[in-house]
């Protein structure tokens, strides 16, 4: 399994349903502009046996991190620093549901994160979790920013660790 | 070598993370205390602080970053491919 760029010509994105109008329409017609104009990049799973066949997707962008909204000791490592990647979307078809493929495109786009700030240095990924879905990060380490109930963190540093790096 | 008892008031992490942020190792050594600071005791012990406050001075002491379960395991299998579709 592995994710490739999101592709017009190759992926069937009308098709796309993870159940949440947003996260399709988002697909179906803004992904590939945001993409072509260098504002995001979107990245898709692929059935193996029908590449065409969206199983799920993730965008990836940068936002500014809220400072005065991070624990006092995290906004004094980074006093400086107010880049931060963004994973803005991020879906399962739902043909595809319940197979901890959320996880999955989860960890791919950590991994990405995490290879992007090795070459340009940044201190956290951001994630605006949508109606209920806070808890599924959080589950992975992602806290909610001061006063926010969907806006989480995840320090880069503690990808990292993870990962085993 | 002096080392201190502390019960930390929020109010005083600034004045308490500079002076820690020194430290090596999490020992204390010639620490001096150069002005009051309310509700705060001196004893000869290691430091003790709320649960909250103890998690800020941990990251102050550069604590290696926490292990996530979920997050590894989550790694793992994503490194083994045990996910089919």
């Amino acid at each position: 399994m592995q994710t490739v760029q999101l592709d017009k010509n190759r992926h069937n994105r009308k098709a796309f349903d993870c159940e949440v109008d947003a996260l399709n329409d988002y697909l179906h017609s803004m992904a590939n502009q945001h993409s072509l104009k260098d504002n995001t990049r979107t990245y898709i799973l692929e059935n193996s046996e029908n590449p065409s066949d969206i199983v799920g997707y993730y965008t990836l962008t940068m936002t500014t991190i809220e400072l005065s909204k991070l624990p006092p000791n995290l906004q004094k490592k980074h006093f400086n620093n107010y880049s931060s990647a963004l994973i803005a979307r991020l879906a399962v078809d739902k043909k595809y549901k319940h197979k901890k493929i959320g996880s999955w495109l989860l960890i791919d786009a950590l991994k990405r994160v995490l290879n992007a700030s090795d070459i340009v240095a940044f201190p956290m990924v951001i994630v605006d979790a949508k109606d209920g879905v806070a808890e599924f990060y959080e589950k992975f380490g992602f806290s909610l920013f001061l006063n926010e109930e969907k806006k989480l963190y995840l320090p880069i540093a503690t990808i990292r660790a993870n990962f085993g790096g | 070598m002096q080392t201190i008892q502390l019960n930390v008031h929020s109010n005083h992490i600034d004045f308490l993370l500079s002076m820690l942020q020194n430290l090596k190792d999490g020992i204390i050594e010639n620490i001096i205390v150069d002005k009051p600071i309310a509700n705060t005791s001196i004893a000869n012990s290691t430091i003790r602080l709320t649960p909250k406050d103890s998690e800020l001075f941990l990251e102050a002491l550069d604590r290696p970053p926490q292990i996530y379960p979920k997050l590894k395991e989550a790694f793992e299998q994503y490194e083994n491919s045990q996910i089919k579709i």
